[in-house]
């Protein structure tokens, strides 16, 4: 029943994890697509991408039925829908900079096709002008503060939430894949995509051993120690305090993993019966947090 | 300890190696990384050597897929040794006769669809050049008397026959029948061989591969899933088979390897069993097969309603009769007889829905009434019937839990080997492709010139360890001369005392022969005086029969005459058994001296050995890698591992088998046969010095003179052979362990300058080449620290599983 229901900001899975919105907001943007003719946003018929689209989108038939009535071209449609969700979903740098590229890019799709209305060009630089805000925005916030200061931060926050037993819902590992896509959207991802190799090395570093340690007191094991990856790292949790939901997110957060380059985002994620060939079978805390550290900030990593 | 599963690990080993071998094919696929094997250079893979190492890796991953479970069965004959290893089998692959049979150890590999054993002995060749040899050696005068002192059955006289027609031994045999005329002479000629002193060929069939094994397929396992493996029963010589002296290093050997060891005992027999020997036999196997021993309690069909009960046997045999060496839960009373014909009967049915004709086919009596009792006609054609009486046999006869554990234990063991062999290989490769793959990246931005003072530092680091090869090779002699040195000394000390003791029985024996003729003299008086039987009563009273002793009256006594006089045969052989006894304690304190002095002088080697050259050894490393370092380069090399330098074997093993194989053939070599007949031979040949003069008259005079000769010769005899054994046991492998440690080490120095030189030709590319080289090597390297750590830790977690209790892990 549950699984049905659609999923809004105030959703435990979304307080779980932050970034959820955020992630949701960039892939809306990038699914908006000037070469479709009369394109609806993209929107999956079922499972948890439908029930994010149902829940940030608001699925009131009323507000449905304004929507189609008064916007018939898909693109004007999607627009409207991004400058709102932009402005309400969004928080992070890491999501307005995603959003600003994509509607950059639209702006020069739209600029070499003839046939789009005036309309859409303005709402695109409305959009600019608005994430230029934002942008803006969060900069002076940021200001306010140091820098590194907002990275411990934002650290603390993450480990503070997987140490109060919030990650609880995931698996051992999926725990530790949660807390550094939390990181990755948020100040620290912000840090290392903006720092010299050597300190992003650091960085992630001092991550890695505070994952490390985390997962190893979560497993009841010594950090070198190792335990069956599938039956053990991988197991998904039951009971009632498990959320629902919590594997579905996952898997839509690891949606961008292939099993060659990201072994372990890719299982960690999306589960597969078929685990790939660079994912031991039998891990270790430290051999897992290293891993994934640098699968989700690393160098060959979406980020 | 978080329990790690072996299944787990060898899936594990099995990934590791798909990596490794998916990454080298892929370095061979792609240009430029690989080059051509080039004369007098070593690079760390080239064309030639990669596929090896490909092959390599697949031998490892194919062994892990198909493992090789060895089943070590242990068990006197009598203990009922054949049958247990039919009840496995499920139909009669060793002939159940009245004598001992495995004269070689013999493999059963469970093959299915082979339902008739088929005995492949592809290794025939040493057996028929000594089958040549013999047919020599019996032409000779010497043996054709000896031949004629063997006991003379149908057998001998088969497999004389067989040597005078120079008949060759088959490779393969089918069926029962042949294999059991193949075991039979196959023993037989262990016996004969022994007689006629010639040595039989062991070392030839002391390897797994080079046994003769029995193909068929295994009842019991007949739907096992072929991915577990495939499991070979190992029979081996029982304690008091022939050969059995030659065998004894080679049978712990091989204990020690077996996957799961099974040692048959006897239930009737197993009070009286207890004693020292069979325990002590008992212990050995335990202390060699621990933690995967199990026993079979075999004959536990005639138990009657007043015997122990299973429980009560399992405790018997755990604390009792092995003191604690197994567990209670690892003792399995169980009979194989019924076990046999049950998992026999079960097997023809299945493969022709009916039993045979019991006319033709004994056994099916034997079932029949195991099964129904004797009104058995009635019911043996009901299939249905028979069916279900099988498995009601089967059951009672208790084999179904040992097996199981057994093969799960043994499986174990098994996976455990395989991966420990498959993450040794991995870790190699693992180093060998960050090595290579990192310098051939880090080279390309490096000068020329930078590269070749890298190299020729690297040529004066091969000089360095070649010196200090040669100073051990120094060493080396310096150790075996102090060993021949203090072997010397001992074997004069030995020679000293054992003629010292001679004297001492000369003395003795005169004093006994003065008694008699004072004795003798008074008993032609009155019965002799108690004194005389208090003085030399307790040591040779109940010997010698003092009453008729010596001929009347006319023996004078001469207490320097080298030749003692017995009266009969008992008499002179105590006395001699005396006499050996003493030699032998002469021997065994003196190898004990031995066994120290050599342990001390190989010791010494060792801590100078770890001292000394794994000192310079590191720190030739140490220099390497940091000029290596401060050049930007990173290597990780190692030191060669030490082991290959200790001996595998302690002293004391080396010098009993040296020890005890001389003493047999010196003091027991005419012992062999009845009793009788060795008191004949011992007093029969002049090697010895007993001569019996004359017979006729009943008494027996022993030549002190002849006996301190022969004792001497024999001594020497002993200690002639210690100089190839020292060769044999310590200076060769110690050579060829450092050797072999040398050339690993100088070979690691040397692929390293190799890749350097590949890295200055790599230069000569244009620079747009160069940086996609780059790039490839780069992405080639990505995942070969994961893998190397990964392969690291595989290794750590499967090294406790080879010792400990496997079956737990199962």
């Amino acid at each position: 029943m549950n699984e049905m229901l659609p999923i809004t900001k105030d959703s435990d899975i979304c307080r779980v994890l932050t970034c959820l919105p955020e992630k949701f907001v960039v892939d809306f943007a990038n699914g908006i697509d000037v070469a479709r003719d009369h394109q609806r946003v993209q929107r999956a018929n079922t499972g948890f991408g439908a029930r994010l689209y149902d829940g940030f989108t608001g699925k009131g038939k009323r507000r449905q039925d304004e929507v189609n009535a008064s916007l018939i071209d898909g693109m004007e449609a999607s627009l409207t829908w991004l400058t709102e969700l932009s402005g309400s979903l969004a928080q992070s740098n890491l999501a307005i900079a995603r959003v600003n590229d994509r509607v950059n890019a639209l702006k020069l799709d739209v600029a070499r096709i003839a046939n789009f209305s005036a309309i859409t060009r303005q709402q695109l630089e409305t959009l600019t002008t608005r994430l230029d805000e934002h942008l803006d925005t969060l900069g002076r916030e940021a200001a306010r503060i140091d820098f590194v200061q907002r990275v411990q931060l934002n650290l603390d926050q993450v480990f503070n939430k997987w140490r109060a037993g919030h990650y609880q819902s995931f698996s051992l590992s999926g725990r530790c894949y949660a807390a550094l896509e939390e990181l990755r959207w948020g100040a620290f991802g912000d840090y290392c995509r903006n720092t010299s190799a050597t300190d992003r090395q650091r960085f992630m570093d001092d991550l890695a051993n505070r994952a490390m340690a985390q997962l190893a007191s979560d497993a009841g094991l010594s950090s070198k120690e190792r335990m069956g990856t599938r039956d053990h790292w991988l197991i998904r949790p039951v009971g009632q305090h498990v959320l629902s939901d919590a594997s579905d997110a996952l898997a839509y957060m690891g949606d961008w993993s292939d099993r060659e380059s990201v072994p372990f985002v890719f299982s960690v994620s999306q589960l597969p019966d078929d685990l790939p060939r660079e994912l031991p079978r039998l891990s270790s805390a430290q051999r897992v947090a290293e891993a994934m550290v640098y699968e989700v900030l690393g160098d060959n990593s979406h980020a | 300890m978080h329990e790690i599963n072996i299944e787990l690990l060898r899936e594990e080993a099995q990934r590791l190696l798909q990596v490794e071998i998916e990454l080298l094919e892929k370095m061979q696929n792609e240009p430029g990384v690989i080059s051509e094997a080039r004369k007098g250079e070593q690079q760390t893979f080239d064309r030639t050597s990669i596929p090896k190492h490909i092959e390599v890796l697949q031998g490892e991953l194919a062994k892990l897929e198909g493992l090789e479970m060895v089943l070590a069965v242990v068990g006197t004959m009598k203990a009922g040794k054949s049958t247990a290893i039919n009840a496995i089998v499920g139909t009669e692959v060793l002939p159940n006769r009245n004598r001992p049979m495995t004269a070689l150890p013999t493999l059963i590999r469970h093959t299915p669809g082979q339902t008739e054993p088929l005995l492949k002995f592809n290794n025939s060749h040493p057996i028929n050049d000594l089958i040549s040899t013999l047919h020599n050696v019996i032409q000779s005068p010497q043996s054709k008397e000896m031949l004629q002192g063997l006991d003379s059955n149908r057998d001998m006289d088969e497999l004389l026959s067989l040597i005078t027609n120079q008949t060759l031994f088959n490779q393969t045999y089918q069926g029962a029948d042949a294999i059991f005329g193949f075991l039979k002479n196959l023993n037989d000629l262990v016996r004969l061989s022994s007689e006629l002193e010639v040595d039989f060929p062991f070392s030839s069939y002391d390897e797994i591969h080079e046994m003769p094994v029995i193909e068929v397929e295994f009842a019991q396992l007949r739907e096992m899933d072929q991915a577990h493996g495939r499991l070979t029963l190992l029979d081996t010589p029982g304690p008091n088979e022939s050969g059995q002296q030659h065998l004894r290093k080679m049978l712990k050997e091989q204990l020690s390897k077996a996957s799961a060891v099974l040692a048959v005992l006897d239930f009737t027999q197993l009070k009286s069993d207890a004693d020292a020997e069979v325990r002590k036999e008992l212990e050995d196997i335990a202390s060699v097969a621990e933690g995967r021993l199990y026993t079979l309690v075999n004959k536990f069909d005639q138990k009657d309603r007043h015997g122990d009960n299973e429980e009560q046997v399992k405790a018997f045999v755990a604390e009792n009769l092995m003191q604690g060496l197994i567990k209670k839960a690892d003792v399995f009373p169980v009979s194989s007889r019924w076990g046999y014909l049950a998992n026999r009967a079960k097997h023809e049915i299945f493969l022709h829905k009916r039993l045979p004709d019991p006319e033709k086919q004994p056994w099916i009596v034997d079932f029949a009434e195991e099964a129904f009792g004797r009104r058995w006609e009635s019911k043996i054609n009901d299939i249905e019937e028979v069916q279900h009486a099988a498995e009601q046999l089967w059951q009672d006869s208790l084999f179904s839990k040992p097996m199981e554990n057994v093969i799960r234990s043994a499986h174990a063991r098994a996976a455990a080997f395989a991966i420990d062999s498959a993450a040794a290989k991995l870790v190699d490769n693992a180093e060998k492709l960050e090595n290579f793959l990192g310098l051939r990246e880090t080279a390309l931005a490096k000068s020329s010139r930078e590269l070749q003072q890298q190299i020729d530092a690297l040529m004066s680091d091969i000089g360095r360890i070649e010196s200090s090869e040669k100073t051990t090779q120094r060493q080396i002699n310096d150790t075996l001369s102090s060993i021949s040195e203090s072997t010397s000394k001992v074997f004069e000390k030995i020679e000293k005392n054992s003629l010292d003791a001679l004297n001492e029985y000369f003395k003795e024996g005169k004093r006994i022969e003065r008694a008699h003729a004072a004795e003798k003299k008074s008993r032609q008086k009155k019965q002799p005086a108690p004194g005389i039987k208090s003085t030399f009563g307790a040591f040779f009273s109940p010997f010698f029969n003092l009453e008729n002793s010596f001929e009347q009256g006319d023996h004078d006594f001469n207490p320097e005459n080298p030749i003692i006089r017995c009266e009969n045969s008992k008499e002179s052989k105590t006395l001699m058994n005396r006499i050996e006894k003493s030699v032998e304690g002469e021997m065994k304190h003196a190898e004990n001296t031995m066994q120290e002095a050599m342990a001390a002088l190989l010791n010494d080697f060792n801590v100078n050995f770890k001292n000394d050259v794994v000192i310079s050894a590191q720190k030739i490393i140490n220099d390497m890698k940091g000029r290596m370092t401060d050049d930007g380069f990173s290597v990780n090399i190692k030191i060669p591992s030490i082991n290959s330098v200790s001996l595998g074997f302690s002293a004391d093993e080396m010098l009993q088998d040296i020890i005890q194989k001389k003493t047999e053939t010196v003091i027991y070599r005419r012992r062999q046969k009845g009793a009788w007949g060795g008191v004949c031979k011992l007093f029969g040949t002049k090697d010895w010095g007993f001569e019996n003069y004359e017979e006729e008259e009943n008494y027996f005079e022993i030549d002190i003179r002849k006996v301190k000769e022969s004792v001497t010769a024999g001594i020497a005899k002993t200690f002639d052979g210690l100089g190839n054994s020292v060769t044999e046991y310590i200076e060769q492998p110690l050579k060829k362990g450092t050797a072999e440690f040398f050339n690993e080490f100088k070979s690691k120095i040397e692929q390293i300058r190799g890749d350097l030189l590949q890295s200055i030709r790599d230069q000569e590319h244009s620079k747009s080449e160069q940086a996609a080289l780059s790039k490839r090597l780069a992405s080639l390297k990505k995942n070969v620290p994961a893998t190397l750590h990964d392969s690291r830790e595989l290794k750590a977690d499967v090294r406790p599983l080879l010792n400990a209790e496997a079956q737990v892990l199962a």
